[in-house]
């Protein structure tokens, strides 16, 4: 086991500290407006009420507290952002920027309402008259940020609270609640079982299948344990992949954010869409074979669902409101189903199964909460769970002081939001954690704290979910530069390797016996660090970074879209190389001051946006590197970034999709685009292959909604990119018959 | 954080980070820095610039378009690091045209600056009307004089069947 930098141990101090804050907190809630009367109505609140938790509570959180990548729009940093700014600018801002996904979508009287809710929870009082779009008045001389608490009310908490899935059997169960976290969802078809149908000649799959997979299937996440995004198929070359052609394509359901990876099996595609609904599909010829619209639908355009997971006769699917599910695989209907966890959780990262036991990351950890992020193992036959393993190291236990004395209640984050991996020889299951929240380590009062497991590989037993070994990729780590994403497992020789990628673009080797560093390549530009160890891996922030203070802006390339985010990398095992998506972006940030009170929390950052000097605006990068020295072999950059995972295969052949709706097929060997195709919109989701009596296939998903990965080209390629709203969709090509 | 190592070898701070070597010719690429859905109506426009250095002299020229509002001032500036502005400016350069124009002009760097300049730590900042504390930044990158191309990116290659 790693224990690398400074920890800090509880000390009396430090809780002292906490307390005294946490009461400071607990005294800036107030039950009725403490600032000016301002210019707007108590009629347009309480519209603005329900507008709000409708459109903007799923980013914003139910209380105004912001999400994974949403500023809070209440209290000390709403203020910091807008308070010195007047409500025109307010208005404007909001009417043609929100919501995320429909920006200029709702009435004028909408936005205003929406807009005087916010006003109402930061502390004013409604006046007499009506707010309108293009009142002057300086948002700080009519609220001071001291969050309403009964403005909130418990209309908003309720309101923040999904019902619950029904079971959506066959036979006229009760449609599943449809709302879920955050509130009343879009209109949409009824939730439950809507097509029945019985999948023909299904084989159960066994544990020796899942550990080789049969070329023809693509039973996981990322095709195989290891973690490879890797086909042994080969019909498609270099020399006919000019060749493809579309075969079928399926249209899927909007709204939400969209990062699929199909499943296949035995010439059938399990595949889930938004609103928490899975199908099962004929590989071949795109038929409808069983729907079952589990629900809730979505309530803003984040957190994928990005990969189901097939065992035995079941399709296994952990919900965006945290519960799994075991379906039928031949029928679609609801075996099981068990609560992951409660509240704002959610799950997006896939599931897999080991051994008979579905395992399963978490999710929605930002706010501050009673309820940690935890990794979860189900029995596969009943649903019933096998064990917890608590990615927040709690106090008591080991690095359960690493928090700077942090109370348990106030260690945020640390989800587990990318699927793990597997050694079936070692029986290790390998998984990568995100940051702590808030962010910043001096809104989250860490400070020189560790703050384990965050930004971490961990290696844990599947049998008993116990550790095995960690290693903190970035101790303490302070600008939403995460280490998540896939962990890849790679055999030289002897030598038994993990590699992985985070968002600073530094591309780690670890041992994965051991878990002792090996060596690392930084890929692209970075000016986050001011030293980084090759030797031992150790990073060291440049000092204002160390030194930080809330409200204090940094420059950060990368941004938080990474580097290298949720688009997988692909080991292509001939070549020995690792094919890496790559993101071109810099952000100006800042922490904020964030109250120590349940609920509170969350990301706490503002930021601006910048193009990634001295890459003249080219946002995407794809490179490979050999993996045995670890040395760059080939790169190219272009405008828009890839927003699906890279597909390899024994053929020779690279698939990925990209913001500008360009599906290419490149040489690995050199990186040069062979083919290439324009879907409907963005390319996005995990594109596999997979092969029906002889025939090699490729599917790709055309996706919207995400992150940073989404939210920054947006941005920045305002002029550059147009791309439709709608238009999410799978797409399936082969060569000609 | 961690205690580090000491070799100054290994104090890299990008893969393509370039050696501190003197270099004669340096572009510059000025894009909107930094903004947010509320401004990025305002911090608009780009703009391509070269320079030279003869021995400790400066000198810059080049043009820009797009602003939203009138350019104001060219300022040169020198930061932390490639992509970290700073608020401390040296130096005034001149721009002329509205929300085009062009930027030109000489300055006498220190040997500091000079250091800076070829650790892509020089940067130029151009204000407008309505983006006062800068709508366009860009930093100054050495040019390889034998390609006469920026050394931002890295030379490709082709992998070869190892298993």
């Amino acid at each position: 086991m790693r224990i690398s930098g400074k920890i800090i141990g509880l000390s009396t101090g430090a809780l002292a500290l906490a307390v005294a804050a946490f009461a400071a907190a607990q005294a800036q809630i107030s039950t009725t407006g403490t600032a000016g009367v301002g210019p707007f109505n108590q009629a347009q609140v309480d519209a603005g009420r329900t507008a709000y938790q409708a459109n903007c509570s799923g980013c914003h959180g139910p209380a105004l507290q912001g999400g994974p990548n949403s500023t809070a729009l209440a209290g000390p940093g709403f203020m910091a952002a807008w308070g010195g700014r007047n409500s025109a600018d307010y208005y404007r801002y909001v009417s043609t920027q929100m919501p995320y996904g429909n920006a200029g979508g709702l009435s004028s009287d909408t936005y205003a309402n929406i807009i005087s809710f916010i006003y109402a929870v930061n502390g004013s009082k409604p006046g007499a008259t009506a707010l309108t779009a293009d009142n002057a008045t300086r948002i700080n001389t009519f609220t001071d940020g001291h969050i309403v608490d009964a403005t909130i009310g418990a209309q908003v908490a309720q309101a923040g609270r999904g019902a619950p899935a029904g079971d959506g059997e066959a036979g006229g169960a009760a449609p599943a609640g449809r709302g879920g976290r955050g509130g009343r969802g879009a209109a949409g078809p009824a939730f439950g079982q809507t097509v029945f149908g019985t999948v023909p000649d299904y084989k159960d799959i066994s544990d020796a299948e899942l550990r080789n997979p049969s070329p023809n299937d693509w039973l996981m996440f990322r095709h195989n344990y290891q973690g490879w995004s890797y086909s042994p198929l080969n019909q498609i070359t270099p020399a006919n992949v000019k060749n493809l052609q579309l075969k079928w394509s399926w249209a899927m359901n909007e709204g939400g954010a969209s990062q699929v990876t199909p499943i296949i099996h035995n010439g059938v595609m399990f595949l889930s869409n938004t609103s928490n609904t899975i199908q099962a599909l004929n590989a071949k010829t795109g038929e409808l074979i069983w729907e079952n619209r589990i629900g809730p639908a979505p309530t803003s355009a984040y957190g994928g669902t990005r990969s189901i997971a097939v065992y035995h006769d079941k399709v296994y699917f952990a919900s965006t409101n945290a519960i799994m599910y075991a379906l039928d695989a031949r029928t679609g209907k609801i075996v099981w189903q068990t609560q992951i966890a409660g509240g704002t959780h959610g799950t997006t990262g896939g599931v897999m199964v080991i051994n008979g036991k579905v395992l399963s990351g978490l999710m929605g950890c930002d706010n501050y909460s009673t309820e940690h992020c935890f990794i979860s193992a189900y029995d596969a036959e009943t649903g019933a769970r096998d064990w917890k393993f608590y990615t927040t190291a709690l106090n008591g236990t080991p690095g359960g002081d690493t928090w700077n004395g942090l109370e348990d209640n106030f260690k945020g984050g640390v989800d587990t939001w990318i699927a793990g991996t597997y050694d079936p020889e070692l029986n290790t299951t390998y998984w990568g954690t995100a940051q702590a929240k808030p962010w910043f380590r001096a809104s989250r009062r860490t400070f020189g704290g560790n703050a384990l497991y965050s930004v971490s590989t961990l290696a844990l037993n599947p049998d008993d979910g116990k550790l095995k070994w960690y290693f903190q990729h970035v101790p303490g780590e302070s600008l939403d530069l995460d280490e998540v994403f896939e962990r890849v497992l790679i055999d030289h020789g002897k030598s038994k390797e993990v590699l992985t990628i985070g968002k600073s673009g530094i591309l780690w080797k670890l041992d994965r016996v051991t878990g002792k560093f090996i060596s690392l390549l930084p890929t692209l530009f970075q000016n986050v660090y001011s030293k980084i160890d090759r030797q031992t891996g150790e990073l060291q922030y440049r000092q204002e970074i160390i030194d930080q203070k809330t409200n204090q802006w940094f420059s950060s390339c990368p941004s938080p879209e990474g580097g290298h985010n949720w688009q997988a990398t692909s080991y292509n095992q001939p070549t020995d190389l690792l094919i890496i998506p790559e993101s071109q972006s810099c952000v100006m940030i800042t922490g904020r001051d964030v109250d120590l009170r349940l609920g509170g929390g969350g990301t706490a950052n503002s930021q601006k946006f910048f193009f990634m000097p001295g890459t003249d605006r080219n946002m995407g990068r794809l490179m490979a590197v050999d993996t045995k020295t670890m040395k760059p072999v080939w790169s190219w950059q272009q405008k828009s970034p890839f927003l699906t995972a890279m597909l390899s295969t024994k053929g020779g052949i690279g698939f990925i999709g990209d913001f500008d709706r360009v599906f290419r097929a490149i040489d690995v060997k050199t990186g040069k685009t062979l083919w290439q195709t324009r879907l409907g919109t963005t390319a996005q989701g995990y594109p596999v292959t997979f092969a029906i009596n002889g025939k090699q296939y490729i599917a790709v998903a055309a996706g919207l909604g995400g992150g940073s990965p989404e939210q920054k080209p947006t941005q920045l390629l305002q002029n550059v990119v147009h791309r439709p709203s709608t238009g999410q969709q799978l797409y399936v090509f082969a060569l000609p018959d | 954080m961690r205690n580090h190592a000491q070799s100054a070898a290994l104090a890299l701070l990008v893969l393509n980070a370039m050696p501190a070597l003197a270099a004669s010719n340096y572009t510059l690429s000025l894009d909107p820095v930094a903004y947010d859905n509320s401004t990025r109506d305002v911090i608009v426009g780009d703009g391509h610039l070269k320079a030279s250095l003869d021995g400790s002299t400066l000198t810059v020229s080049g043009n820009f378009s797009g602003l939203s509002s009138n350019a104001t001032t060219a300022r040169l500036g020198l930061g932390l690091d490639f992509g970290i502005p700073a608020t401390v400016f040296f130096a005034n350069l001149t721009a002329s045209g509205a929300q085009a124009g062009t930027i030109s002009g000489s300055v006498t760097l220190t040997p500091a600056q000079v250091a800076g300049l070829n650790k892509r730590q020089l940067f130029l900042q151009l204000s407008s009307v309505k983006g006062a504390d800068g709508s366009l930044w860009g930093w100054f990158v050495p040019v390889d004089n034998a390609s006469g191309t920026a050394r931002t990116t890295k030379k490709t290659g082709v992998a070869k069947d190892k298993k």
